[in-house]
């Protein structure tokens, strides 16, 4: 490997006009991204052309490229380090020059993706949201979906709702009739039929009732689940949900409490009351009961109900007098609007729209499929059929993952530019209007830790520098600072530990980093890491990565405090495994138990004595496939 | 278009027919039960089919209470055999007439301590695969393991009789006349007594490494895979009370010369030694015309290379972390023969989800290493464009059987080494081409395994 | 439908075999089920239909939990099965094992001379069947479109029926099938058929708490099974679903399960990724991912499970 960076010269010639015989051929998609995301690593390389037999010429051309570079030698560093600065808060390394994060997120380091997902693409779409000009985002499209679902999901609920309410009526009615032949006593008889004469009058504006109350009832029981409420409602307030035989039984479905009586009790208590009282925005949100052991329902006004009769069946009840949920409006159409999903919590809308935006449509196959299913809880297979087909049919981006890049595209070695422009980047990403807003680009790239010290200490590529001094921190220092840091709390002087978060962390990160995978954190998937195969861009993650201590080395078991203190450290339980293996095997992914060995404890001298590298290399790594085993598909 | 779509967990088109669900998930409504016997081909309902939740209509509430008939009256079955192939068997085990005390020597040999169900005549075809018929005498008895027993029992395929010293013996001498005295009358043999399907459970339950018994975790799982139509037997290693013995390298096939390095890593770097700045950057700088170049200075953490015969191997683990269970497909049997069963498909690995926890790399190490070398070789493991097949396949397997109170969840683990494939080296070589393409011209060496590094 | 498991009484004896909770009567689990929302785990096989795992029989192993809480309720008591057997097989001699086999030999020849008719009416049941199967099929169809019909008519299996149908029962097993098993003329014409009981002891006859067994130990997750339990949920073994308990609003045998429960200590540490994956794999199987504790500074008057708080966790799929 020593040649390579003795020789030198250039290959100037031959590359530009291979650009720019591609140049004139619009670009694919795909070959777009193919430049945009050429380079594997932050790092150049200059091969030598091929040797083609037939051609002599390209004889020449080899010793023209040799001699030229030895006479000028070439760096594969970039002549400019990417720049970040060491964030002791959020315990990462933030970049916020455009150069650094489009390069370094082309190159393979997504840090932790605060705003984009995709792309560092935040202040394209703030623009196209503003500006309102150009054609809506996919982020857009994707909410816009995702409120229609919703709607639907509504509508079945409530049509079931009004299945089983039609039901428990009828089966009313046909107890009292079997009570009536029974009973020939002609007083109750006659109060029964009265009742039941209640019943056929009453049922139109209950349904009304009941399916506003039923969509209401589900934005707020999103919301709620949203902020982690308790759900499961204590069996001593009366407002619970009947869910065991017993209460079931005491239902009002026998022979007393018939009719408006039975729906007074049942809706008003269990939708009247949380429709009134349940807390809609954030403020209120807030405001909860930590516990509903605490939470007092609110006396239902009695002349709601009387009212609610006679609403315009067109008319949903929400502007209905006090009735005011902040955010939901329902536009003609019947689709929510996008606000309405934003109750959660947070205090900027936009920020989860940009964190929620997902723009490839896949999202909407996986979420028809889910609606299919949840036809099995009583729908009916339509709603779910329906929904296939009022899916708006936009490109799917998976497709592209699995075309075949093209061989024509320039080889990545031959970009002779640093790394990838900003304005580059616009052309894979939608087209947007550039209008004279004043936007201030609020994205910058969080690198995690491990992210920051591969490139600094493995690649050489970032410079990172203190908050304080404002002065690049060497390796050396940055090592340690970063072992301190991955504690949470942080702690002030840790005593330098074999397996510290950071160390336990990185180890794996550099082992797979080495190896030519793109690390990503798997956080998403509960998972430490995923692997992908060149980059997210181009595939599917194909492997996520969980980390596991072991304690091997003698020394974890030469004395009864440290054999306890290393026993439960690797104790995890079966239950948590197979939840882990479950959420990669449903994303169609493959779990790789990543068993880190750890070394005995060094002392700080011994530590700086063998160097960085001397300290990586005393770990160990090995690989553990685990995969569901289908015992009853193995059997042919 | 990053990570979003990974989000869309459940890509495929048929959501339900995906490996992630199983019947077995959910608790099956009995009323259904015919529909499996039915000649329809025993489809059954949709997962649909249940309800969300009680809603308190009568129609719902009858429903369940004809589920919960059906269920009773299915489980309500007295085992009555009334087959021509009936089947008694007495019980010999330690809680009751033992059998080294009532049996004659000549017709107990080559038997293990754990055999301890003597099947008076063996008939029906669950024999072909189970029970051991003792050799070279008169009168071969076949003999059955604790869970073989029990199994046959629980399926109404075994009479399991509770013994007296003339049971056995009393069958036998009809022929054997000249040495005791034949009885006049049948009705007058005392050949004890059957016992009930609770009794054998009482009997034939036990710890792991109790004699005479198995434990409820492995027969659950024993039973659970004889259900499926595999062909199952102890592995060698299955007594826990004995340490292990399958070591299965192969030692004569690949007589590499260990390395020096540990049982746990195998052989790391053979090359020299790359010089590192103590502080980096791993990567000197300069010109490089590879990233082969590039990434070859960066590896500085010992990679696992996989061995045939691990130089030190690990301690065979002394708890349930070991095979107990050797399985041949079902598509085998026809040819399966008890003496001679080949190879087996699968070895099985049982664990108590409860009282254990994860295997420790050491226990994992030692459990893998106990079972044959089993690199991804063939066809469908060649080519580059199969990284990610070699890897999940990996150089060693085995099948672990998690049970959580009758509830089995299987898992296979593999001895991966990604060490062993070396993405980076795609990187050269013209075009930094995606993954799937299968690579250019000439750079169909994606195989690393084996390959020296230079 | 009356069915002995009307005439349970409490009382019920558990049988413990090598540390397991095993129960071995169907009364018994039928009982348990409909009156203490106990549903067990069934683990062995259905002779009927035994090659399978889609169903499962008898019999059914309780949780240590819901050992325990059958005990406490006083609803249970535990029986040391393998002492029982030993003894009572030991000392099974004279009159008690004539009784014992004559009781078994009439049971032998009631199946069958109820087999006999049964081939003699053949024809007949075959005939039946298919109107049986017409009415199932009908029923079930108006079950599951959810109109408003009547519950449906018994659709229980009756014994002679599933004797005989035997012979179709092994066709799923492949080599070994048995074609002539039931169908088949048994043993010889005029000897009962063999029998193996199920049960060892009638629920009732034994005698109250032979010897005390001590209460079951149950790992730290009891309060929050007990919480859950008496919330009238139902609750089988999480292994599968990545928790410790699977929660079901009603019976299993007709619901889906609602949450997917783990137990945490009250001050304990929950790493963050364990809530992304439990909430993750919950909100994808459409079941609340529900982390609970006991506070155990808290008063300690009430019931078990009284003092435990619970939350459930969405993931939002962002």
């Amino acid at each position: 490997m020593a040649d390579t960076t003795q020789t030198a010269p250039v290959v100037e010639g031959d590359k530009p006009q291979i650009q720019q015989a591609i140049q004139p051929r619009p670009l694919s998609k795909f070959q777009q991204l193919n430049k945009l995301y050429a380079l594997p690593a932050p790092l150049r390389t200059f091969p030598l052309p091929t040797f083609v037999p037939h051609n002599p010429l390209s004889l020449f051309h080899i010793l023209y490229v040799w001699v030229s570079q030895t006479v000028k030698p070439q760096i594969s560093r970039f002549d400019h380090l990417y720049e970040g600065l060491f964030s002791p808060e959020t315990r990462s390394v933030h970049v916020t020059d455009v150069r650094s994060i489009r390069g370094l997120w082309e190159q393979g380091f997504y840090g932790k993706g605060t705003l984009s997902r995709s792309e560092p693409s935040w202040l394209d779409r703030e623009k196209t949201k503003r500006g309102n000009k150009g054609k809506s985002t996919s982020e857009d499209n994707t909410r816009k979906r995702r409120a229609e679902r919703q709607q639907t999901k509504w509508e079945r609920a409530r049509k079931e709702r009004e299945a089983i309410d039609e039901k428990l009526l009828e089966e009313a009615a046909a107890a009292v009739q079997q009570r009536e032949e029974l009973n020939h006593v002609v007083p109750v008889a006659s109060t029964l039929v009265e009742e039941v004469l209640d019943t056929v009058e009453v049922k139109e504006p209950i349904q009304m009732e009941s399916k506003s109350l039923a969509i209401v009832d589900e934005i707020l029981e999103q919301a709620l689940e949203r902020v982690e409420s308790p759900v499961l409602k204590p069996a001593k307030l009366g407002w619970a949900a009947p869910v065991g035989p017993l209460e079931l039984l005491s239902l009002p479905n026998s022979d007393d409490g018939l009719t408006v009586a039975c729906f007074t009790e049942d809706f008003d208590d269990k939708y009247v009351k949380r429709f009134f009282a349940a807390p809609v925005g954030p403020m209120e949100l807030l405001a909860l009961p930590n516990s509903l052991r605490s939470y007092e329902p609110p006396k239902l006004p009695q002349h709601t109900l009387s009212k609610l009769p006679d609403t315009n069946p067109t008319d949903f009840p929400f502007e209905h007098e006090s009735v005011t949920l902040p955010d939901v409006k329902i536009n003609g159409n019947g689709s929510i609007a996008p606000n309405a999903l934003g109750i959660n919590g947070h205090t900027q809308p936009d920020e989860i729209e940009v964190v929620g935006g997902s723009e490839t449509n896949e999202d909407t196959i996986d979420e028809s499929i889910h609606s299919d299913e949840t036809t099995e809880t009583n729908g009916t297979p339509a709603n779910g059929s329906t929904l296939a087909n009022s899916r708006p049919s936009t490109p799917k981006v998976k497709r592209q993952k699995s075309v075949r890049f093209s061989p024509t595209v320039e080889k990545n070695t031959f970009i002779q530019s640093e790394p990838p422009s900003p304005e580059r980047a616009v052309v894979a990403s939608t087209s947007v209007v550039e209008e004279p807003l004043e936007i201030k680009n609020q994205e910058h790239l969080q690198l995690t830790l491990e992210e920051a010290f591969f490139l600094s200490y493995a690649l050489g590529a970032i410079s990172i520098v203190d908050p304080e001094t404002k002065a690049p921190i060497p390796n050396q220092d940055l090592f340690y600072l970063l072992r301190k840091t991955s504690y949470f709390p942080p702690q002030l002087n840790p005593a330098l530990s074999p397996d510290d978060p950071f160390m336990m962390n990185y180890v794996v990160y550099h082992h797979y980093r080495s190896l030519g995978w793109v690390v990503r954190s798997g956080i998403k998937f509960s998972v430490d890491y995923m692997l992908y195969n060149r980059g997210p861009v181009f595939s599917h993650a194909e492997f996520g990565v969980l980390i596991l201590p072991s304690y091997s080395d003698p020394y974890w078991t030469s004395d009864p405090f440290l054999e306890k203190l290393s026993r439960e450290k690797q104790k995890r339980t079966w239950a948590w495994m197979s939840c882990i293996n479950r959420v990669i095997t449903q994303v169609k992914k493959t779990l790789i138990l990543t068993y880190v060995d750890v070394p005995k404890p060094l002392s700080v001298q011994e530590e700086q004595d063998l160097g960085i590298d001397g300290v990586l290399s005393r770990y160990k790594v090995r690989e553990i496939v685990m995969k569901r085993f289908a015992a009853n598909r193995m059997r042919d | 278009m990053a990570d979003a779509d990974e989000d869309a967990a459940l890509r495929s088109s048929q959501p339900q027919a995906n490996e992630d669900t199983d019947l077995g998930d959910e608790f099956q409504d009995f009323r259904f039960l015919a529909a499996l016997t039915a000649k329809s081909g025993g489809q059954l309902p949709k997962r649909g089919e249940k309800d969300f939740e009680p809603h308190g209509t009568k129609h719902q509430d009858g429903i369940l209470a004809a589920s919960r008939e059906a269920m009773h009256d299915v489980l309500s079955y007295t085992r009555v055999h009334t087959s021509r192939q009936y089947n008694r068997a007495f019980y010999y085990g330690a809680e009751g007439l033992h059998r080294d005390d009532a049996i004659r020597e000549d017709w107990r040999q080559d038997l293990e301590d754990d055999h301890i169900v003597l099947v008076e005549s063996a008939r029906g075809p669950h024999f072909k695969t189970m029970g051991k018929t003792t050799t070279g005498k008169r009168y071969p008895g076949l003999w059955l393991l604790p869970e073989e027993a029990l199994y046959l029992v629980e399926r109404g395929n075994l009479d399991l009789w509770w013994p007296t010293r003339s049971s056995y013996t009393g069958m036998v001498d009809e022929e054997e006349s000249d040495k005791q005295e034949k009885p006049d009358n049948q009705e007058e043999v005392d050949e004890g007594f059957p016992m009930s399907f609770q009794a054998a459970y009482s009997m034939l339950i036990g710890q792991d490494g109790e004699k005479g018994k198995v434990s409820l975790e492995r027969y659950t799982v024993y039973a659970h895979l004889k259900r499926m139509g595999y062909a199952v037997s102890r592995a060698p290693d299955w007594d826990l009370s004995q340490p292990g013995k399958s070591q299965s390298h192969q030692e004569e096939l690949f007589s590499e010369s260990p390395s020096i390095f540990s049982w746990l890593f195998g052989r790391f770097f053979t090359e020299q030694a790359i010089e590192h700045a103590v502080y980096g950057p791993l990567v000197k700088p300069g010109m490089y015309r590879s990233y082969n170049s590039i990434y070859r200075q960066v590896a500085v953490i010992p990679r696992h290379k996989p061995s045939p015969n691990p130089s030190a191997p690990a301690p065979v683990a002394d708890d349930s972390y070991r095979v107990a269970f050797l399985l041949w497909k079902p598509s085998r049997l026809p040819t399966f023969a008890k003496s001679n069963p080949g190879l087996p498909d699968f070895r099985v690995a049982i664990t108590d989800a409860r009282s254990t926890h994860i295997p420790s790399l050491t226990q994992i190490t030692s459990l893998l290493e106990s079972t044959p070398w089993d690199p991804p070789k063939g066809k469908e493991f060649e080519g580059p464009g199969k990284i990610n097949q070699r890897l999940k396949h990996g150089w060693r397997n085995v099948v672990l059987a998690v049970i959580d109170q009758g509830v089995i969840s299987y898992l296979r683990l593999g001895e991966s080494a990604l060490g062993e494939e070396k993405l980076y080296e795609r990187f050269d070589g013209g075009s930094n081409l995606g993954p799937k393409r299968g690579g250019g011209a000439g750079r169909g060496r994606g195989r690393g395994r084996g390959r020296g590094r230079r | 439908m009356v069915h002995s498991f009307e005439s349970i009484s409490e009382p019920i004896p558990i049988s413990l075999i090598s540390g397991k909770y095993m129960i071995f009567d169907i009364s018994v689990v039928t009982y348990l089920r409909r009156t203490h929302h106990i549903c067990g785990t069934l683990i062995g096989s259905i002779p009927q239909n035994p090659q399978q795992n889609i169903f499962s029989g008898l019999p059914m192993e309780l949780m240590p939990e819901e050992a325990k809480f059958l005990v406490q309720k006083e609803v249970a008591y535990i029986v040391d099965d393998l002492a029982w057997h030993k003894q009572r097989y030991d000392t099974l001699t004279g009159d008690d094992k004539k009784k014992y086999l004559e009781s078994l030999r009439s049971a032998g020849l009631k199946v069958r001379k109820a087999a006999q008719d049964n081939s003699k009416k053949r024809s007949e049941i075959a005939l039946s069947r298919i109107a049986t199967k017409k009415a199932k099929e009908k029923s079930s169809g108006e079950g599951s479109s959810g109109t408003l019909a009547d519950p449906p008519p018994n659709t229980s299996l009756d014994d002679t029926g599933s004797v005989a149908e035997d012979s179709t029962t092994d066709s799923l097993f492949g080599g070994e099938s048995t074609a002539s098993r039931a169908s088949g003329t048994p043993i010889s014409s005029d000897k009962p058929f063999p029998v193996t009981p199920t049960t060892s002891y009638a629920t009732s006859s034994l005698p109250q708490n032979p010897s005390h067994q001590p209460d079951p130990s149950v790992p730290l997750s009891y309060s929050l099974f007990a919480h859950l339990h008496a919330r009238d949920y139902y609750i089988m073994p999480g292994l599968r679903f990545g928790c410790d308990y699977n929660v079901y609003p009603g019976d299993p045998l007709r619901f889906h399960s609602h949450f997917l429960a783990t137990s945490f200590e009250w001050d304990q540490d929950i790493p963050m990724l364990d809530l992304i994956g439990g909430g993750r794999l919950g909100t994808a199987v459409k079941k609340g991912f529900l982390i609970g504790g006991e506070d155990t500074e808290a008063d300690t008057e009430g019931e078990w499970g009284d003092n435990v708080r619970t939350f459930c966790i969405e993931w939002g799929g962002m």
